[in-house]
């Protein structure tokens, strides 16, 4: 039986980057899946963002967020999808996301980011890119610092 | 995603549930958790949950009934579940990714449980970002209860691996 939740891309940062780019990302899938682990940057300072196909307007989203003595909720609306800040290397970071209906054209796309970290905080947020163009490409980037070397970017297709 | 294996608890109840030999040929793990304890309470009871027979340190947020706390814990357990006083017919579900789990550095996990009753108090719904302290590659992982109560029957647990591709990213 085939798999339906399909490996399309992998990449093991063997120096640190500023971004990482899945590009020409095929439309024949319902969801797309982004996985992010050893998840490190230099400096410690980590406030990943992310894009798709470039675009640098109309993301909105609401991130809950919890540093094992407070929990937080915020809303966000900006040029790019980011997690609040934090110092991703002083634990096991681990990054999932998960777009849904990522080629339609006729639906604005929603996505649930869960960013995880056992020693800083864990945190579960949903976004909305107001575009309804089939997204081809997804960029992870930082502003000012950059991935670790061994930082691990996984993409998977879930058929329909 | 393919499936390793899946433990349906029978008639009397298991002090836990446990997956051994995982196959070491893919690269992140899904655990997928339909369970429910003999424990005499309407609260959230809670499992424990090991790799290798180790614990882990965890950030929880969580919402029980009204009320949203975030919680840190070194060790102890893990996972909410409906407790035997509980809504009858009523299962929590938890779903546990585990990336890289053949590396030989920590292993973090993200966890997402949810446990459903009547009683609108005893509701929750979670979030923990895990942390097992283990320099090997994961070969088992253990559920259980504590030694005075039981896993009951129905409850469930689906070992998934996910393989990994390659290439398909450019790096700048």
């Amino acid at each position: 039986m085939a798999d339906d939740y399909v490996a399309l891309a992998n990449v093991t940062l063997s120096a640190s980057a500023t971004t990482v780019t899945f590009s020409s990302i095929s439309g024949s899938y319902r969801d797309l899946v982004f996985v992010a682990s050893d998840l490190k940057t230099t400096p410690n300072a980590g406030n990943i963002n992310i894009r798709f196909n470039g675009t640098t307007t109309e993301y909105r989203g609401v991130r809950m967020t919890g540093d094992g003595s407070a929990a937080q909720s915020a809303t966000d609306g900006t040029d790019r999808i980011n997690k609040a800040a934090n110092t991703p290397n002083a634990g096991s970071e681990m990054l999932i996301l998960h777009i849904f209906d990522y080629a339609q054209t006729n639906k604005h796309k929603l996505c649930l980011l869960r960013t995880d970290n056992a020693t800083t905080r864990t945190e579960t947020a949903v976004w909305r890119w107001v575009n309804t163009a089939a997204i081809t490409q997804v960029q992870f980037f930082l502003s000012a610092n950059s991935y670790a070397s061994g930082t691990t970017f996984a993409l998977y297709g879930i058929r329909a | 995603m393919q499936l390793i294996q899946t433990v349906t608890v029978g008639a009397g109840g298991a002090a836990s549930i446990v997956f051994s030999s995982i196959p070491q040929d893919g690269t992140d793990l899904i655990l997928l958790i339909s369970a429910r304890t003999s424990l005499a309470q309407t609260a959230p009871a809670l499992l424990s949950i090991t790799l290798n027979s180790q614990g882990s340190s965890r950030i929880t947020l969580k919402a029980l009934g009204a009320t949203v706390t975030s919680t840190s814990t070194v060790a102890g357990r893990a996972i909410a579940i409906n407790a035997g006083n509980s809504t009858a017919n009523t299962f929590s579900n938890t779903s546990i990714y585990i990336p890289n789990y053949t590396s030989t550095t920590d292993k973090p996990a993200s966890i997402d449980t949810a446990v459903i009753a009547n009683d609108s108090t005893n509701i929750l719904i979670g979030t923990d970002a895990d942390s097992f302290p283990l320099s090997a590659a994961v070969t088992s992982i253990t559920i259980t209860e504590n030694a005075n109560n039981t896993i009951v029957q129905n409850s469930t647990a689906s070992l998934y691996k996910i393989t990994k591709g390659s290439g398909g990213a450019t790096v700048s």
